[in-house]
């Protein structure tokens, strides 16, 4: 057991901004795993995209040398966790990969809905926590009122928490001292059959896939076999190492420890988040505890703006699930928008990640349908049918019930907003559950919603009707039936089944006049009158006309104005290719996301 | 030598020295600057207008000079453009006027634009004497609060006396200049203007569609506040038509976009710049375009005059911006203008730039229409000539 005595595996738990890169960063340096000069701010971070929105997408994780106060050299092992509820599942596993947790709480704003939930987790897997108020030398702070919350929040002792600055460095070296003190080293099997957690992996195009594990029982070696739990697959294992911060090569991982693996495999989907490796020749019989699949909660089509950019979608969904066996995708052929994929994320940040990285990455245009969840549908025939795209739904007649999936949130929220979240809870359809004050200032809300809503724009309104100090988390609960139907938008006569929705029947009417108001403000007059409707079933509930476009002229076109005109006809030119024909109208594409800002604009 | 866009041997090396046909000069000054208007022109009056026209004057015959060989074919229109010509004192004018008149073949066009309370019947005279044929007068509106909209400093009288002028000026051919979409004009004041520039009886009558730019808009907002310049674009869409087809039907017949004329009194220097025929530019912000050249002098008078006047002989081309052409972009230009007018274009040009499966829709919807060997927008087509022209002019590939 000696081996373990020095090594500390833990994780940092922090809401976004309250410091967790900053942190990290820190420990980095006083350890030095990075040179001063190397340093870059968010070194954990590595996409762009992270860097950008400063969160942590993938979780990774680091080795750094410690000299503690008690002589003794610690290998620390800082695993990171991405922040956002979307990816609560990676959280999970991160922490099943640790000890302890260091709950970092921004000293002005306190514990969030996020980090509660994630402290929570961390408690339920007996992970010791080291709750850490950070940024106390913001003029903002309020370290004794932070503290007595947490105090409350987990039951620690009110000594227990640390007070720093990530961004000074104050206190950061106690925060090491505590890790190595406060954390128990890991328990397994050395010498028995290896296991190891997977909880992250990562593609390169070069080396195949590179499994981020925490070996619990016995060792992994290069040129060893390994083998999959889930699926049962063998592979040649290229190279094993740790990050420090950056791959560094080692003989073995053992028991323990927190590393990378160089499986030999081609296909992330092979090697799935949450799973375990062991050892071909003298495989573990049983699997690591906590393997699930990665549930899809949100659905929308993606299509090419431009028809032949297809096959490049295709290709670049593919490249994107290497690294994100999160992501869903299969084949979709709307009328209005052609031929696209109907796509499944975690929640909307990681379909906006998705989305922005196929752009920015792959240098497509796109067009994105109204978001979407996952459906049940219980036709007479007692069948019943999942369906996550409003064009597939069956016809009413046929449907004897509609099950929608409700979601179990919990909102933290200052007390002088609970009567707005509550309005808002409830004009969202949701059920109350509980409600506790988790100190006289701060209460905790918990409501079963339809995820459908939040899907739209609950967020955003959340955010304004608190004053941004509310926050949210949230879990798939169950599926409950409701009163829904499907909504049709209608272009000149014809139904786009691009625009079509699927909402409660009681707010089909507001939503069907919204749409059909955002729609004629977007659709540029064209030479004859266009008429938008909503309708349900063949009832039409709202309607709208674009006028046609009676006069377009440039008056004066003389020997000083040609290069102008032309190329401001081949401005006007191009701005056409970028619409979409419906039958024989030209709609612009952020037409279809009218619905998504039908919320922003109350 | 007119050269025609549509001629694909003006981009070789070797062709003949190329020539122009048309002449225009710019003259930029003005007794105040109206806010509506969008070309380049400066409020310059008294005793400065005198020492700078003098100079203008000399720098344009000048400039002329220098570009003989351009025009060593003989010129079949010329015209001055401002800015308010006719606000020059009169001796420069007809200096100016002298030295163009050489080069007039015979039976030039001529045409100098004027603007209410600036002319007088010995200026008329005194025009017609040195070669002058026609005269287009900037009317813009008979009604003053109108006037006033436009940021035009024109009074009643002055509309008048101008009208009373031109009418009893035998031998001049004479065109109104007026402006629909006007915030405040309603269609029954849109209709005075009409008959009001009937009754003055013009050869030529030019139906501008008033553009909003940003400097005009700035200035309604001031005067009217913001939420009028949109009512007033709302408006006139209906109107548009109205006076369209009150003006043809009292014989205007309408052969371009914006341009109405009796049966033969058409603009020939305009028609000029509809058929792609090249021109040359004279005086401060002036576009020339001839061959695969386009250059435009400066907007400013005053680097123009230190061009031509102070400047040694090297530093002519100081601030002249040049645009070099392809000739897939002047048969692009050629469909553009050319469908601007009632002839239309050739249907072999309009084939070489046009998407052909808009075209095809177009007709299918009346806005094009076929005669024998020309294509041409229909009066329907005429009205939305920029949504039907992005639809089916495929743009030239980047030279």
């Amino acid at each position: 057991m000696t081996q373990f005595a020095h090594i500390r595996n833990f994780s940092i738990i922090a809401h976004i901004d309250h410091g967790k890169s900053t942190l990290a960063d820190r420990i980095l340096e006083i350890t030095k795993t990075v040179d001063r000069r190397q340093m870059r701010e968010q070194l954990l971070d590595r996409m762009d995209l992270e860097r950008e929105r400063g969160i942590t997408i993938k979780a990774q994780a680091v080795r750094a040398m410690y000299h503690a106060r008690d002589g003794g050299d610690y290998q620390l092992n800082l695993i990171d966790t991405p922040g956002h509820v979307d990816f609560n599942y990676e959280v999970s596993r991160a922490l099943a990969a640790c000890e302890g947790v260091l709950l970092v709480v921004d000293a002005s704003q306190g514990i969030e809905a996020q980090t509660l939930a994630n402290t929570y987790l961390a408690l339920e897997n007996d992970l010791e926590i080291i709750p850490v108020l950070n940024k106390i030398d913001l003029p903002g702070a309020e370290p004794d009122k932070r503290a007595e919350e947490i105090v409350s929040l987990i039951g620690c002792g009110y000594d227990e928490i640390l007070r720093i600055s990530a961004k000074t460095g104050a206190g950061v070296d106690e925060v090491l001292e505590a890790v190595v003190q406060r954390i128990p080293p890991p328990k397994g099997d050395a010498e028995g059959a290896a296991r190891a957690l997977i909880f992250d992996s990562l593609y390169d195009v070069y080396r195949g896939v590179i499994a981020f594990v925490r070996v619990v029982d016995g060792e992994f070696r290069a040129n060893r076999f390994i083998r999959v739990f889930a699926n049962q697959r063998e592979s040649d294992v290229e190279e094993v190492g740790f990050f420090s911060p950056e791959m560094t090569k080692a003989d073995a991982l053992r028991a323990g420890e927190v590393g990378y693996i160089i499986t030999g495999i081609k296909d992330v989907s092979d090697l799935r988040v949450g799973d375990t490796l062991t050892d071909a020749a003298r495989p573990a019989s049983k699997p690591l505890p906590g393997y699930r699949e990665a549930v899809s909660m949100v659905f929308c089509g993606l299509f090419p703006v431009e028809g032949e950019d297809y096959p490049e979608l295709k290709d670049a969904l593919e490249k994107l699930r290497l690294n994100d066996a999160a992501l869903y995708f299969e084949p979709e052929t709307s009328k209005a928008l052609g031929f696209g994929f109907r796509c499944g994320f975690l929640g909307l940040l990681h379909m906006e990640i998705v989305r922005e990285r196929l752009e920015r990455e792959f240098d497509l245009a796109l067009l994105m349908t109204t978001p979407s969840v996952l459906y049940e549908v219980v036709l007479n025939s007692g069948e019943v049918v999942r369906i996550s795209n409003p064009t597939d739904f069956p016809d009413p007649n046929g449907i004897a019930e509609i099950r929608e999936p409700y979601i179990s949130a919990s909102i933290l929220v200052p007390t002088e907003f609970v009567g707005n979240v509550m309005e808002l809870a409830t004009e969202k359809r949701g059920i109350f559950k509980a409600m506790e004050y988790l100190t006289p200032e701060r209460v905790r809300l918990a409501y079963e919603l339809p995820l459908a809503e939040i899907v739209l724009d609950f967020f955003d309104l959340l955010k304004t009707r608190t004053r941004g100090y509310a926050s949210l988390d949230y879990e798939l609960a169950e599926y409950l039936p409701g009163e829904l139907v499907k909504l049709d938008i209608l272009i000149a006569g014809d139904v786009v089944d691009a625009l079509s929705l699927i909402c409660h029947k009681d707010k089909a009417y507001t939503l069907g006049r919204g749409l059909v108001e955002r729609l004629r403000k977007r659709i540029p007059r064209q030479l004859f009158d266009i008429a938008i409707q909503a309708a349900v079933g063949s009832r039409v509930i709202a309607r709208e006309t674009v006028k046609a476009l009676r006069k377009d002229v440039l008056a004066k076109c003389y020997g000083g104005d040609i290069s102008r005109k032309r190329k401001l006809l081949e401005k006007q030119r191009a701005g056409k290719k970028r619409m979409k024909m419906i039958g024989t109208v030209e709609v612009p594409q952020e037409a279809f996301l009218a619905v998504l800002d039908l919320g922003g604009q109350k | 030598m007119g050269s025609s866009a549509a001629d694909p041997a003006q981009g070789r090396a070797h062709a003949a020295p190329a020539t122009v046909r048309h002449l225009y000069v710019h003259l930029p000054f003005c007794r105040s600057r109206c806010a509506y208007c969008d070309f380049y022109a400066e409020a310059v009056d008294g005793r400065r207008l005198e020492a700078t026209a003098s100079r203008y004057v000399t720098a344009l015959t000048r400039e002329l000079a220098e570009k003989a060989a351009l025009t060593a074919h003989g010129l079949d229109t010329v015209y001055l453009g401002g800015g308010t010509p006719t606000h020059l004192p009169q001796t420069q004018l007809r200096a100016l006027l002298e030295a163009v008149r050489p080069l007039l073949l015979p039976g030039a066009e001529v045409t100098v634009e004027a603007n209410p309370g600036t002319i007088n019947a010995a200026l008329l005279a005194a025009l017609r004497a040195v070669g002058v044929t026609r005269v287009s007068l900037g009317i813009q509106s008979f009604h003053r609060e109108l006037r006033a909209n436009l940021g035009r400093r024109v009074s009643d009288r002055e509309v008048r006396e101008s009208v009373r002028l031109l009418r009893a000026s035998p031998g001049l051919s004479w065109n109104v200049d007026l402006v629909l979409g006007i915030p405040g004009q309603h269609r029954r004041l849109l209709e005075a203007d009409l008959e009001s520039a009937l009754t003055a009886a013009p050869s030529h009558i030019s139906l501008y569609d008033l553009t909003y730019t940003p400097r005009y808009e700035a200035f309604l907002a001031r005067r009217l506040g913001p939420a009028a310049a949109g009512r007033a674009r709302r408006a006139s869409e209906g109107a548009y038509h109205f006076a369209v087809d009150l003006l043809e039907h009292r014989g205007f017949r309408r052969y371009e976009v914006s341009n109405f004329a009796r049966l033969g009194c058409e603009c020939r220097h305009n028609l000029g710049y509809w058929r792609g025929e090249d021109y040359l530019g004279l005086g401060a912000g002036a576009t020339s375009t001839v061959g695969l050249r386009r250059w435009k002098n400066p907007d400013s008078w005053e680097r123009y005059l230190e061009a031509w006047t102070a400047f040694p002989v090297a530093h002519r081309e100081a601030g002249v911006e040049e645009e070099p052409l392809t000739p897939e972009v002047k048969c692009y230009e050629a469909v553009m203008l050319g469908l601007r007018t009632r002839e239309g274009v050739h249907r072999r040009l309009l084939q070489a730039v046009a998407d052909r499966e808009q075209l095809d829709l177009m007709l299918r919807r009346g806005l094009v229409r076929e005669q024998r060997d020309k294509i041409a927008l229909s009066a329907g087509g005429l009205d939305v000539s920029n949504f039907v022209l992005s639809a089916i002019l495929l743009p030239p590939p980047v030279a």
